[in-house]
């Protein structure tokens, strides 16, 4: 109990992989730069308005690996793998003379479906990397054509609330465990949350416009622990008649925030430029802590539970994220093609200084890209559209910062704290 | 999904997303002990009274300074070891003296101990043949002495008798002698370890995982251990999690690789050591 009490505790959590890492590897290859440019299902995040421009049915199919290194005082943290299949289906089509589309989007683990990790309020963790990249994306949008070359879109992604109770209900022997009966039953809710991705584009001759905003989204973690019973001496002989314990702890995990993307593409005969904009309001970043209550009756035992510490707030701020790719058709033929891309994004961190108790570890990050695609006419007839082959590697750096404490005796004290991501996207599409 | 709760770990457990993670030795440390649970005793002198270390390490090696006593006479004993638990045979360096500090400053070695007319002071080119002592700070009632250069000056940190009561101070050397004490201030933690008093205090200059200098004192009181820590010399904050080590006193504090090792007198006499190993230390010492 004094250690729950104490450890007051915390849940690293915030975005997810898609934020972190990208989705589909020509978009991650464009360093992400494709709230105009994306009309695969890389598009039901990037921008769902994107869906209804696409070029017929089609289904894509790909991998995502990406290997954080991350240090804290010179020390690795093990900070996991992020990998999994992305893919999904994207059916564009016309009613009533307008284009319109509808996808499915997946971005499904292949270690675990969503970690929720909670740590002491003081322990330092990459607060933007642990369990971030760790969760399943679930996304199915809907877009159409309003008028000509302005499409709107919207979609939805989902994950599951988790709330649950742990009831122990029985007698309690003081000093003599045969006196001991106790029973359990355990209730868990799994709640469908949904949060919001809408978008536009509009496209022009050789240009388009796009604007993407995403709704904020947080997990909820709640458990119960309720022991009830009594408290006996000897048989039969009450200690205490009706004793109570209840824990509960509320706990927000897996926090995205509220974003607005704003993107814009030119074609330059062969070239593709691209760049957008991103705010996230990652000042209304909640607690990542664990809110703990505590009640202890053993009335006429008397007894006091310590405390648990509230969560500090973790003052986050909002930030701004630019990011641009190119992308070239270095060859073109009755064949196919072959495209050559790069990009990369610079992401300020909103985490700021930590020199009390907290230590929610994060960095600038400074990314760049590279990939490569294919499109190879089928020769037998089965896809009119080429066979679409894509590979992307990013390579993500995150930026040396220096923690200094308030207090020179702090646990943890003064660190410094960088690191790399190592990623690699591949991706086959096809397109009937 | 899969949820990991922690345990009481002040900085966190590996597994539980605490792996790498900074110490800088401050949390708990556990003797070394022999085969009947009993801490070892890493330095015996026959028929005498051994304590108050003050371990340094040089070259990879640990050298421990230590007081040799018989009824109220001291001599300074030096003894080494490679792993920091098993030394071998010791020798006086320093007869009538009690209390060693030992402070480096190039390739000089210069041990600081209590005498009966105050702090004297006694240099050496090896850390073995010590050269005449001076007295650099005459006062009565002075123990424990512990100096620390920090902020281009030399600091030394004592346990005096102020009205009759043994109070912490510091007196600081600035090229120019050691002048008058100052009070020193040790908090206690809320809710935490207060002795009340500072004993045995050891006081080191360190370089945070970041790189700044601070000076981190361990100390004895109520019969346990207990850190502090200050950037200044002049206001101390106490570790939360103390005490470090109870049933102990007379602290000295090192680094050797990848652990803490805190030397002290045990409870039943004689100079035990304990240790806190950790994946990352963080903390130069």
């Amino acid at each position: 109990m004094a250690c729950l009490g104490m450890a007051s505790m915390p849940s690293t959590a915030s975005a997810n992989p898609l934020d972190a890492f990208g989705f589909g590897a020509r978009a991650v290859g464009m360093g992400g730069a494709a709230t105009a440019v994306s009309t695969d299902v890389a598009a039901n995040y990037y921008n769902p308005a994107g869906l209804a421009a696409g070029d017929g049915l089609r289904l894509d199919l790909g991998y995502a690996f990406v290997r954080p290194e991350m240090r804290i005082a010179g020390g690795d943290q093990n900070v996991d793998d992020s990998r999994g299949f992305q893919g999904g289906v994207a059916l564009p089509g016309e009613v009533l003379g307008r284009r319109v589309g509808f996808s499915l989007g997946l971005h499904l683990p292949d270690e675990r479906v969503s970690r929720i990790r909670a740590l002491p309020q003081r322990q330092p963790r990459w607060v933007l990397w642990d369990n971030r990249p760790q969760r399943v994306v679930i996304s199915s949008s809907l877009a159409l054509e309003v008028i000509d070359g302005l499409f709107i879109g919207g979609g939805l992604t989902y994950l599951a609330n988790t709330g649950g109770t742990l009831d122990i209900t029985g007698d309690v022997g003081l000093r003599d465990v045969e006196l001991t009966r106790l029973s359990s039953a355990v209730d868990v809710d799994l709640k469908s949350v949904r949060y919001w991705t809408v978008g536009a584009l509009y496209r022009g001759d050789g240009w388009r416009i796009g604007a993407t905003w995403r709704e904020d989204f947080s997990l909820a973690l709640d458990l119960d622990v309720r022991v009830t019973g009594r408290i006996l001496s000897r048989p039969g002989v009450e200690v205490v008649p009706e004793g109570l314990f209840l824990l509960r702890s509320i706990n927000d995990n897996l926090y995205s925030p509220q974003q607005v993307f704003v993107g814009a593409a030119v074609e330059l005969g062969d070239w593709l430029v691209a760049a957008d904009l991103g705010w996230l309001d990652w000042s209304a970043f909640p607690s990542p802590t664990a809110r703990l209550e505590l009640e202890l009756e053993l009335a006429p035992l008397s007894f006091e539970l310590p405390l648990p510490a509230e969560p500090l707030d973790p003052d986050f701020h909002d930030i701004f994220v630019p990011r641009v790719g190119v992308e070239w058709r270095a060859a073109a033929g009755e064949w196919g093609a072959f495209l050559l891309r790069g990009g990369g994004f610079y992401e300020p961190s909103p985490a700021p200084d930590q020199p009390g108790e907290t230590n929610y570890v994060d960095g600038d990050k400074l990314a760049g890209a590279l990939g490569v695609g294919v499109r190879l006419a089928d020769p037998s007839g089965v896809f009119p559209q080429p066979i679409e082959l894509d590979v992307a590697a990013q390579v993500i750096r995150v930026m040396a910062r220096t923690y200094l404490k308030d207090d020179p005796a702090d646990a943890i004290g003064d660190y410094t704290a960088d690191g790399w991501a190592y990623g690699i996207t591949a991706g086959l599409g096809l397109v009937f | 999904m899969a949820l990991l709760v922690t345990g009481c770990a002040a900085g966190g457990d590996p597994g539980d997303g605490g792996a790498g993670l900074p110490d800088r030795g401050f949390g708990a440390y556990e003797w070394v002990v022999d085969a009947e649970d009993d801490p070892i005793t890493i330095v015996a002198v026959e028929g005498k009274r051994v304590g108050a270390p003050m371990a340094v390490v040089d070259a990879g090696r640990v050298v421990l300074y230590f007081e040799v006593c018989a009824d109220d006479r001291c001599d300074i004993g030096r003894a080494e070891s490679a792993d920091g638990i098993t030394f071998g045979t010791h020798q006086i360096v320093a007869p009538d003296l009690r209390a060693p500090s030992v402070h480096r400053d190039g390739g000089r070695w210069t041990l600081y101990g209590a005498h009966a007319d105050g702090v004297v002071r006694l240099s050496s080119a090896d850390g073995v043949d010590f050269g005449a002592r001076e007295t650099v700070l005459p006062a009565e009632g002075v123990g424990s002495p512990s100096v620390v250069a920090h902020g281009g000056a030399l600091m030394l940190f004592a346990t005096r008798l102020i009205d009759g009561e043994v109070g912490f101070a510091r007196s600081i050397d600035r090229g120019e002698g050691f002048g008058g004490w100052d009070p020193v201030e040790i908090p206690g933690t809320p809710d935490g370890w207060d002795p009340g008093e500072v004993l045995d205090p050891e006081v080191r200059a360190a370089t945070t995982a970041a790189g700044r200098a601070v000076l981190r004192l361990v100390y004895g009181g109520g019969g346990d251990l207990g850190f502090a820590a200050s950037l200044d010399g002049e206001a101390w904050s106490g570790y939360a999690f103390n005490p470090a080590l109870e049933d102990a006193a007379g602290p000295s504090n090192i680094r050797l690789g990848d652990r803490y090792l805190l030397y002290a007198t045990r409870r039943r006499g004689g100079l035990g050591v304990a240790v806190r190993a950790v994946e990352n230390a963080s903390e130069r010492l």
